[in-house]
């Protein structure tokens, strides 16, 4: 009889032993603070700001109880002499990216209104076949659909050039637009993005925008990049059509 | 012992041992560093991807962020997206998280492919988040999708 309990005791011993090893193995709920090598960050080290009032103790969950606490309110911001500044996606209610709270984020469309910039209506000149790409619809990204990303300048497609900090990369020219009052600030495009295979498919060369004859290409969300003009492209106002990857040329003004 | 009992201990034997014997998911890696340089890193996060929103589920469940992008692009074997809106569940709550800007690479091959810019590589399949948000947090999630819906 003693005999059967003990073999009993051991299978149960047995049965008992593997969950609580692999729970020992899969570790607890609670984070494990300053574990292994981080994944790369994004950038350069964050920068040491003064130290905030300290955050809560956090319940459980991911620790972003900084990003989730209400905003305090700002100071009202001093009145600007200079001339409006159209860094799209501005031009949008509730422009993405700023201020705290809950934002509503739209989805533009790349042939949104606010594409073209002070040309928008007038692209319906020649379209200028970009030979290098691939056939069919969004063919040059394995034709994947490219919708641009809202808080970024020009959706991304230019780079990943963050509306919330575009002061900091330094603009490349500004496009103005004399009858509206609008400068259209310019950026150097990023090497792998659309917006860089696009000007290799035209074999354009980018250059600050300002002065005249240039190539003007209007991308995402009045966002605007200049070239020197090829025997491919001549000067003059262009917009990206994202399907084909093609230049479409403004129509001359009347 | 009946016989009844010891059946009921050697089923419970079998259904410990298959447990054991299945591998553990959830293996993605998330590090948060705040603004003030604090850093916490969180084990075993679920990763599921719906559509071109990424979710990672806490390991107690009691935390959900939603990472949404767009903008994606091919290179090399990696997508490449921009997330632009972020929402954080916390015990089903739902949070905002304003994003300064990002990147979400996805290894969409059956093989390693490096990373650009870097000398790091993305295992087959695996994900990799990068986050600042505008209060200044890095957040980063490395690991393999678990689920996609």
């Amino acid at each position: 009889m003693m005999n059967r309990f003990r073999a009993a005791a051991c299978v149960l011993l047995v049965a008992v032993s593997p969950p609580l090893l692999a729970l020992a193995q899969r570790g607890g709920d609670r984070p494990a603070p300053r574990a292994a090598a981080p994944p790369p960050a994004p950038r350069a080290a964050a920068p040491a700001p003064a130290p905030r009032a300290a955050a809560p103790v956090n319940p459980g969950g991911f620790n972003l109880q900084r990003d989730i606490a209400p905003r305090a309110a700002a100071p009202a911001p001093a009145p600007r002499a200079a001339a409006p500044r159209a860094t799209a996606p501005v031009a949008r209610s509730g422009a993405p990216g700023r201020g705290g709270g809950t934002v509503a984020y739209g989805h533009p469309s790349f042939t949104a209104n606010t594409v073209g910039g002070p040309a928008r209506d007038r692209f319906k000149g020649p379209v200028i076949r970009n030979a290098r790409a691939s056939g069919g619809n969004y063919g040059w990204n394995h034709g994947v659909a490219w919708q641009p990303a809202p808080i970024y300048w020009g959706g991304g497609f230019w780079g990943s050039f963050a509306i919330a900090s575009l002061g900091g990369y330094g603009a490349y020219g500004d496009y103005e637009d004399a009858q509206d009052q609008l400068e259209y600030p310019s950026y150097e495009v990023s090497p792998d993005t659309p917006g860089a295979q696009l000007l290799a498919d035209y074999n354009l060369q980018q250059t600050p925008c300002g002065p005249p004859n240039l190539v003007v290409i209007w991308g995402p969300d009045n966002s605007v990049i200049c070239a020197n003009p090829n025997d491919q492209v001549g000067p003059g106002d262009y917009e990206v059509d994202p399907e084909t990857f093609t230049l479409i040329s403004a129509s001359p003004s009347p | 012992m009946s016989g009844s009992g010891i059946k009921a201990v050697l089923a419970l034997v079998v259904a410990a041992v298959v447990w054991a014997a299945v591998p553990a998911r959830a293996e993605g890696v998330t590090r948060i560093q705040q603004a003030d340089g604090k850093t916490e890193v969180y084990r075993h996060v679920t990763i599921r991807v719906r559509g071109q929103t990424l979710v990672l589920s806490s390991s107690d469940r009691k935390g959900v962020l939603e990472v949404t992008s767009d903008a994606c692009t091919y290179l090399a074997g990696l997508k490449r997206c921009l997330p632009y809106r972020t929402v954080y569940y916390d015990r089903g709550t739902a949070h905002t998280v304003v994003l300064e800007h990002g990147t979400v690479y996805t290894n969409v091959t059956d093989g390693p492919v490096q990373l650009p810019h870097s000398a790091d590589r993305l295992g087959p399949h695996e994900v990799l988040v990068l986050l600042h948000t505008m209060r200044g947090t890095y957040l980063s999630v490395t690991g393999s999708v678990d689920q996609i819906k």
